[in-house]
């Protein structure tokens, strides 16, 4: 999809989603001198960030690490520029383990906010490929680990 | 962006030495190119192929291992965390079983099957989240302990009132008053005690 294709996509979003997943975001400090960041400018900000072509692994990395440090749940433009910016890195597992995050982030809301999202990014999710955890089977455990802590303490 | 730009832009120097986080990616070039000038080590991000005849020391504990990230502190080393989803590198070495799976990756990824996915996943991580999250059934092992010692308390309370005989008489209310009425003939604590409360002109407990 072309940039203007991608905006007008944004665009679309913006304007046709509820209020649910900004709901569930506090109106945060953001330790910043003079005006206070609003979330609409949060969410911006972050989308523009995960849309630049020059982004390698190490900053996509740093800028999913901050979506998920923020006490809420990102919105799905963003989420859908992110998982853009795995697709340019060639990394479908840092697309697969950023969904997983944001399952995690939807907390006891998880079946209300998740499949909403889950539909928002659809359409990104089937034009790039990218198969959710619940595709591969990973939002139940799949394998175990013996704790390294119980192995030889008798 | 501030915040953010400052974020995404620390990078990891490798000297040997030790570690040095330098602010910006400038930082880290010059760092680099400097080092490399003095025939020392240095790396930056994902670039720290061969070729400059040295290796680094991290190389011994994660091996050809890829450095794709910052992780948690910076440190190129992997680890399944809820809080730090983003290891610093990849869980498993790119060997040759994965290299099928690697090069499919950089073309569609619609053309990547099921157990490619799952595999270039396992090649990335070690843990999934809800493997992270499953439940250790440790509780048991820890309900147990507490019930025993409970219970133990329980037979002690039991062997109190069942085994050993009825309290002494000592303990009924007459002979404590005697016992009390003694203590304040005898003035026990006199300056700031028992018998500072008494008063011994009228008889009873100062007001």
């Amino acid at each position: 999809m072309s940039i203007s294709g991608l905006v007008r996509a944004s665009m679309r979003l913006v304007t046709r989603q509820g209020n649910c997943v900004f709901q569930s975001r506090l109106g945060g400090v953001r330790f910043s001198h003079g005006q206070q960041e609003t979330d609409e400018e949060w969410d911006q900000r972050m989308t523009n960030f995960f849309q630049r072509k020059d982004l390698d692994g190490w900053d996509v990395r740093r800028g999913l690490q901050e979506l998920f440090s923020i006490d809420g749940v990102p919105d799905p433009v963003t989420i859908s520029a992110a998982l853009h910016a795995c697709r340019r890195v060639n990394d479908h597992s840092l697309a697969v383990r950023f969904m997983e995050t944001l399952r995690y982030k939807c907390g006891n809301k998880v079946r209300e906010i998740y499949p909403y999202l889950i539909q928002e990014v659809r359409p990104t999710l089937d034009q790039l490929g990218i198969s959710t955890p619940e595709d591969l089977g990973y939002d139940k455990p799949e394998l175990a680990l013996q704790n390294a802590e119980d192995m030889h303490t008798y | 962006m501030a915040f953010l730009s400052r974020c995404v832009s620390r990078k990891l120097v490798a000297t040997p030495g030790g570690w040095l986080l330098s602010q910006s990616r400038m930082a880290s070039h010059s760092a680099a190119v400097g080092a490399h000038g003095h025939g020392q080590v240095a790396t930056h991000g994902g670039h720290d192929s061969h070729g400059h005849g040295h290796v680094p020391a991290y190389r011994a504990a994660i091996g050809n291992r890829e450095v794709v990230g910052y992780g948690w502190d910076g440190e190129p080393s992997y680890g399944d965390s809820v809080v730090w989803p983003y290891p610093a590198v990849r869980f498993q070495e790119p060997s040759a079983a994965f290299q099928s799976v690697i090069q499919k990756e950089k073309a569609d990824w619609r053309n990547l099957s099921i157990d490619d996915k799952k595999k270039l996943y396992r090649y990335n991580y070690c843990e999934t989240f809800s493997e992270m999250l499953a439940p250790t059934g440790v509780w048991k092992n820890i309900t147990a302990i507490v019930i025993f010692w409970m219970t133990l308390g329980l037979w002690a309370f039991i062997t109190l009132k069942k085994v050993y005989g009825p309290l002494p008489e000592t303990f009924d209310d007459e002979h404590r008053l005697a016992q009390l009425k003694r203590m304040i003939d005898l003035r026990v604590g006199a300056v700031d005690g028992l018998a500072s409360k008494w008063d011994y002109e009228k008889g009873r407990w100062k007001e």
